[in-house]
């Protein structure tokens, strides 16, 4: 049995209050690398706030955030940052830059010779399947699905060690999503990376995750494989959970 | 970049060609914004230039305080003045008052002006009062003759000059003395007043004795019954350092004006200027020629020319202030975007310059700039920072928070942020906020004229003054075209710096 690698990422008795209400109640949390971990749950469970926090776009009110073994402290930031990825719902692309801009921001303002920028492009390009014609256009010019797309190569363009995903699918009608989904899968497959998605669909969770982590009014209520999920629910939340999107879907289905 | 380097690089040359053109040391002769003032400027200038002294004018200074305050801070060294005017209102709060004997002697008035450095001649000749003006016809049908008949007339509507408003011997004292009882009241341009008692608008304006337009308008001046009005006999006012600087002569002329102009020469030069539009340099000159055998040159005007410089001293106001501005208003603008509670107080005070009335600032601005073009563009640069720092934050504060947490998530240190991602988003609001700034600044650089800094407001004002729309127009209309312009030249500039990005409406 191969020994345990450690954590990319470890929370250590985080927590965060705002204001009055705890948005997140003390959490522990490993995640392991080269997997594509999923926080699932209803709305206002605290699955953003915990990414936001894994992020370092929120400071923790108690405990640290450890990436690769090193606190997330203000200082160390910039730098962890540009080792990880980040795609936001709908894209955050910046409206006043080309798609292609948009993914060469980072390496421009870092400096990378022209010929490398290139070639990383080319490459992203055809992993996310997009034509060089959109990365030409401003993101108002652009679908939706596109955008996602040109999103995923800004977030890859330095090669993150840890990619984020918040709802990338959440704002898209359902065939692109379907589409996009099934992208999304192979090209998690293909790169290997540590990646962190979160959504409230559970068939998406399970979909695209190995690790699934289920919140609630902000503690994680459980952590596995949906199969886990299924068959040794933790609280009865959990089973009304699964049994909520399942007849959902059902009924979507017969639509 | 190279871009901004060049303007700055074509605007210093544009100054410093157009400071070149000002004499290194002149007297510089002011005058108020009436007509015998001006002419009373005129002369002195014209007599000071025969002996040989550069001479330069400040014409149409817009106030009694703000010429004094000049005066005294050096950047006016003559003008006329009125003994009431000098000794109820800028001497009123004087020491020496203590002292002051009654009647008061000349002795008393050369010691205590020698006190703020400013010396004073001997009355020029005539007493150019107020007086309470009615029609002709409006005073034969109430049978007014005195200020007293007023009196049981209180419905009568009154238009005084603003000045008259508000001086000590002005309006309040007059109806206390008088024990008026009119309400309606109300404060508007002297020149004005003329054309509002003609169309009955108001029945009665504050006068004075040597106004052209007395016989012109046939109005009767109410005899002043209670001898309410002091004597306001025609002065020069003059800084004591002019002998130092341009020697004894330069006192010794201008006294030669000396108790030289009766009542009746002096009503009839204000109508020669006024009624029969000849102007005061000529007005000046000839009555020179008939009274001291002085024949002047005087340069003709060019119209075309005079009207160039004009346009281009109003752009380096405009200009100049504004260039100040945005250098200045985009950072306040960020900083009050990124730190929210001193933000609030940097947009408060903004804010609170703007409330400020244009005429009070420039006279704010006088004790420490003097007057002429600096006063003037820095309280144009004080009103153009609203629109920008309003704009620059409102720009900034409106980038969408999934905008905002994206850059910081690629790890862009905040400066870089703002320069590539932040200000770029906001350039539209920015643009907007300095191109609003630049068309109420070319409205606004008129008033400027009123502190000496030229422009086209100076041309406005003489117009007003002389009642000559055609010079009113003549300022007036290359103003609005100015203004036009700027707005095109904005919407042209927007294609340049507003990214391509942000000017696609959403498609899909």
């Amino acid at each position: 049995m191969p020994s345990p690698e450690p954590p990319i990422l470890r929370l250590e008795a985080v927590s965060k209050r705002f204001g009055a209400s705890a948005a997140l109640h003390e959490t522990n949390l490993d995640l392991q690398s080269a997997r594509t971990t999923v926080l699932l749950g209803p709305s206002g469970c605290g699955k953003t706030t915990l990414l936001r926090l894994m992020l370092g776009l929120l400071q923790p009110d108690t405990g640290r955030v450890l990436f690769r073994g090193q606190a997330l402290t203000e200082h160390a930031l910039q730098e962890a940052r540009r080792r990880m990825g980040y795609v936001v719902q709908d894209g955050g692309l910046f409206p006043h830059l080309t798609g292609l801009e948009n993914v060469s921001l980072m390496a421009r303002y870092l400096e990378w010779p022209e010929p490398r920028i290139r070639e990383r492009i080319a490459e992203l390009a055809d992993l996310v399947k997009l034509p060089d014609s959109m990365l030409a256009r401003h993101p108002q010019e652009i679908s939706g699905g596109q955008k996602q797309r040109v999103a995923l190569m800004r977030a890859l363009m330095l090669d993150p060690e840890l990619l984020f995903l918040d709802e990338p699918l959440g704002a898209l009608d359902p065939m692109v999503r379907a589409d996009l989904q099934a992208d999304l899968a192979a090209i998690f497959e293909r790169l290997g990376k540590s990646v962190v998605l979160v959504t409230h669909d559970l068939a998406e969770a399970a979909f695209l995750g190995q690790a699934l982590v289920l919140l609630q009014g902000g503690r994680i209520v459980q952590q596995g494989s949906l199969s886990d999920l299924v068959t040794r629910p933790a609280t009865p939340f959990v089973t009304d959970f699964v049994r909520a999107q399942r007849s959902f879907d059902l009924e979507t289905a017969s639509q | 970049m190279k871009l901004v380097l060049a303007f700055v690089l074509a605007w210093a040359a544009l100054l410093q060609a157009s400071s070149a053109r000002a004499a290194p040391d002149a007297l510089h002769v002011a005058s108020k914004a009436f007509t015998e003032s001006v002419i009373l400027a005129e002369l002195v200038m014209q007599l000071e230039r025969d002996s040989g002294v550069p001479v330069e004018h400040r014409p149409g200074l817009g106030g009694t305080r703000l010429i004094w305050n000049a005066l005294l801070a050096g950047s006016v060294d003559v003008y006329p003045e009125y003994s009431g005017t000098l000794l109820d209102e800028l001497l009123s709060n004087d020491p020496a008052n203590a002292s002051r004997p009654d009647p008061v002697t000349q002795a008393w008035l050369e010691q205590t002006l020698a006190t703020h450095g400013v010396g004073i001649s001997e009355p020029l000749g005539f007493n150019n009062t107020y007086a309470v003006g009615v029609t002709a016809e409006r005073a034969r049908a109430l049978s007014l003759s005195r200020i007293s008949d007023l009196r049981a007339h209180p419905e009568l509507h009154f238009g005084f000059s603003s000045e008259f408003m508000s001086r000590k011997d002005g309006w309040p004292a007059l109806r206390e003395r008088y024990g008026l009882m009119q309400s309606n009241v109300q404060g508007l341009d002297h020149d004005l007043a003329y054309r509002a008692l003609q169309s009955g608008s108001i029945d009665a304006t504050d006068l004075y004795t040597t106004d052209a337009e007395i016989r012109h308008y046939s109005l009767l001046a109410l005899a002043d019954d209670l001898h309410f009005f002091k004597r306001y006999d025609a002065i020069l006012l003059y800084r004591l350092d002019i002998e130092a600087r341009f020697g004894k002569q330069a006192v010794a002329t201008l006294r030669r004006l000396q108790g030289r102009i009766d009542p009746q020469q002096m009503q009839h030069l204000n109508e020669r200027a006024k009624l029969d539009r000849v102007p005061e340099v000529r007005v000046a000159a000839d009555f020179l020629k008939e009274s001291f055998g002085i024949s002047a040159q005087v340069a003709g005007p060019n119209a075309a020319g005079a009207l160039w410089a004009r346009v281009i001293e109003h752009l380096i106001l405009v200009g100049t202030s504004l260039f100040a501005a945005i250098l200045i208003a985009i950072p306040l603008g960020v900083f009050a975007a990124k730190n929210r509670r001193a933000g609030q107080a940097v947009l408060a005070f903004v804010g609170m310059i703007q409330t400020l009335p244009t005429l009070a600032l420039l006279v704010f601005m006088i004790p420490l700039f003097g007057i002429g073009s600096v006063p003037a563009v820095v309280a144009l640069f004080l009103y153009s920072l609203l629109p920008i720092v309003r704009n620059t934050h409102a720009g900034l504060s409106g980038i969408p928070s999934s905008l905002r947490e994206s850059a910081r998530a690629l790890g862009l240190p905040s400066a870089a942020m703002l320069r590539l991602i932040e200000l770029p988003l906001a350039s539209p609001l920015i643009l907007a906020g300095i191109k609003s700034a630049a068309v109420i600044n070319v409205g606004t650089a008129t008033l400027g004229a009123l502190i000496g800094a030229g422009g086209l407001g100076q041309p406005i004002f003489t117009g007003i003054r002389l009642d000559n729309l055609g010079l009113i127009l003549e300022g007036a209309i290359p103003a609005s075209l100015l203004a036009l312009l700027m707005q095109g030249a904005f919407e042209l500039l927007e294609r340049i710096v507003v990214p391509k990005g942000l000017r696609i409406p959403p498609s899909v």
